[in-house]
């Protein structure tokens, strides 16, 4: 048995079954523009975005429906048959939880960052990883 | 299964989350006690040795009695959320909770600069290592991310541990990239979910077959490769770790080296071998070529590095090349078991060996730095006897020279690549052993026997007042020559392990519920 609603049997397409995953697919586009973006705090925002569109992608795994609320009856002990999918906005709020927590801190990094280092460019970022030395006399040499 | 049925009491051996909760409570103890340094690393090191007891207990019972489950709330699985442990997972979670103990009671010890004490530190480790053995024991996927996402923000914290403008900046490359690593997993999560209704492992295992849409699961499995293979550092996505595991100071790196990579090796074998073996999605040779890849890019680097520090960094991806070659090996059915014993006891030789590995780097760059600053022109082979003939040690460990525990692991690896009759890659297999061999030889020479300099990455990191080998740091590597020296008993427990990841139907029961 399943945890949730099994699939439905084929039902007429929905105009929410063709908007729903192109919206997805549009936000998942624009995070990917923005976090290949240079600066970090377009990157931040990508990552906002990029939730933004796994959330509502794990919504619509729950399927899209007309359905009633998931109660279940007093003398019953499953849900009727055509209720909605109780289990999805668990996971959703999880998710949630769990990047709003990690976008706080992504935020306060790229503050303490981007003043440690003068600049809020990726790419002009180097102290991790430094730029080829070519003719450097350092303690690896061979 | 009706829920009619699952009105009987299912047996709930509380041991499967022991470790889990022991490590969670302390790290809310430890924030409360944020203001008195000595109760924290007390309390730190008691709720290690306890998680790391529990651990034990955990691992004695699963070997000698068979796969446990504890399905959370009662809830009948597959509805609860199940954390299901047969003996691999035991057996990992053992070797990681030992390892960590050791790192923290050698850290609370060690006299150099590199381990200052954040007041939120032992909280952060404990975080860690909970995350770390909660990926391990769980039997639900999406219990697998937020676990993966716990060990994220720990690691996060523990990056910027010491406020250094370089540690911001690995911060910044390692927590994109692994956030992304995470949000793709969510991703093909969802989608099997939205596939097939069920998270629970075992439940997947058994009815994969069964789903819809059967064309959709490659695509899926591809994806958490993808993912996996980024938490992990396969190629092409390993490039975030040389550039932030060697930013934060000695214990934290070595923490992040012998634990993180390893649960996504983890993770992977998880997919390969039970929720994705109905439904094989990859073939031998590509994941194979994909561990090569890893194997030569990682010697590459090593090879090139300039900065002893980021040189450790291209060891640890070695060790998952190796890893991935290992799952690939066990793609093949005739090969199956023994690669998993490889893996398996490569990955216990990986933990122990990369920490102590990282740890002793740490204390010999420190000593160097020193004896250069100092304008000494001796080298430290001859003013650290002691010291250098351990880290010498570590690194013919680390490539596989016999009579040490990394041999066996590669010797089984090659074995399992014979019998799977892949030659190419273990051809591939030996030139990559090769070439670590000359660059760790390497390294060991220029840092050891010629006269100390400055090195790059390494100004101002620490002037040790002392250089002593600490209690912790003796058990780690006396453990590291036990395995290598006595390598039966690993050896067979590996086995064991090994076996029961080929045939889960006892670990389907247990998580099921059903009496064995």
């Amino acid at each position: 048995m399943m945890r949730g609603r099994a699939p439905s049997d084929e039902k007429d397409i929905d105009s929410m079954d063709i908007a729903w995953p192109l919206l997805v697919a549009i936000l998942f586009a624009v995070s990917a523009y923005m976090l290949l973006g240079g600066s970090l705090p377009r990157m931040l925002l990508g990552l906002i975005v990029l939730s933004n569109a796994t959330h509502l992608l794990i919504f619509a795994t729950g399927r899209l429906s007309r359905g009633g609320a998931p109660i279940i009856a007093d003398d019953a002990v499953t849900p009727a048959l055509g209720t909605a999918n109780a289990l999805p906005q668990a996971l959703i709020l999880t998710a949630i939880v769990i990047s709003f927590a990690l976008f706080a801190f992504m935020l306060v990094l790229v503050r303490q960052a981007s003043h440690a280092m003068k600049t809020d460019d990726s790419d002009a970022m180097r102290l991790a990883e430094p730029e080829s030395m070519v003719d450097g006399d350092d303690g690896m040499a061979s | 299964m009706n829920v009619e049925s699952a009105g009987m009491v299912l047996a709930q051996p509380w041991i499967v989350i022991a470790p889990l909760v022991t490590t969670l409570c302390g790290a809310t103890l430890c924030v409360m006690a944020s203001r008195a340094e000595r109760l924290r690393n007390l309390l730190l090191i008691v709720t290690l040795l306890l998680a790391t007891m529990a651990s034990w207990r955990l691992a004695v019972d699963v070997i000698m009695g068979g796969s446990m489950a504890m399905t959370m709330g009662n809830w009948p699985p597959p509805f609860g959320i199940s954390f299901s442990v047969d003996a691999a997972a035991a057996l990992l979670n053992m070797t990681a909770m030992l390892t960590t103990t050791l790192i923290v009671v050698h850290k609370l010890r060690d006299t150099t600069m590199l381990s200052r004490n954040h007041p939120l530190m032992p909280a952060l480790i404990l975080i860690l290592i909970s995350g770390v053995s909660g990926a391990f024991l769980t039997g639900d996927i999406f219990n697998l991310y937020v676990w993966l996402e716990v060990i994220l923000i720990a690691a996060f914290g523990l990056l910027v541990c010491g406020g250094r403008a370089l540690q911001l900046d690995g911060a910044i490359k390692y927590a994109f990239l692994n956030l992304l690593a995470t949000t793709l997993f969510l991703i093909a999560t969802a989608l099997l979910y939205g596939v097939g209704g069920t998270l629970n492992m075992a439940d997947l295992h058994e009815r994969i077959g069964t789903f819809p849409n059967q064309g959709i699961l490659p695509v899926i499995g591809l994806l958490y490769v993808v993912a996996v293979g980024m938490k992990a550092a396969l190629f092409p996505l390993f490039f975030w770790l040389p550039a932030s595991y060697h930013t934060p100071y000695g214990a934290v790196a070595a923490l992040f080296a012998a634990l993180l990579t390893k649960v996504g090796i983890y993770i992977l074998l998880r997919l390969l071998t039970l929720i994705f073996a109905p439904v094989p999605f990859i073939d031998m040779w590509a994941l194979g070529l994909v561990g090569l890849a890893t194997l030569f890019g990682a010697v590459t680097g090593m090879l090139a590095e300039r900065n002893p520090r980021r040189f450790l960094g291209w060891t640890v991806i070695s060790g998952v090349g190796m890893l991935t070659l290992g799952l690939a090996f066990s793609l093949d059915d005739a090969a199956s078991g023994i690669a998993l014993q490889a893996v398996l006891y490569y990955m216990i030789h990986a933990m122990l060996g990369l920490a102590v590995f990282y740890l002793l780097a740490e204390m010999v760059l420190a000593l160097r730095d020193r004896a250069a600053r100092q304008g000494e022109t001796e080298a430290l082979w001859a003013t650290h006897p002691l010291l250098s003939g351990l880290f010498m040690t570590t690194l013919a460990v680390m490539a596989g020279i016999p009579p040490f525990s990394g041999f066996w692991a590669k010797l089984l690896l090659l074995q399992a690549g014979l019998v799977a009759s892949a030659y190419g890659l273990v051809v591939g297999l030996l030139i990559g052993s090769v070439l670590m061999l000359i660059a760790l030889g390497r390294f060991g020479v220029t840092i050891l026997m010629e006269p100390p300099r400055q090195d790059e990455g390494c100004e101002g990191v620490a002037l040790p007042s002392r250089c002593r080998l600490t209690p912790g740091l003796a058990l780690l590597f006396g453990l590291l020559m036990v395995i290598g020296f006595l390598p039966n008993m690993p050896m067979q427990l590996s086995e064991i392990a090994a076996l029961q990841i080929l045939n889960p139907a006892a670990y389907v029961a247990a998580t099921q519920g059903v009496a064995p």
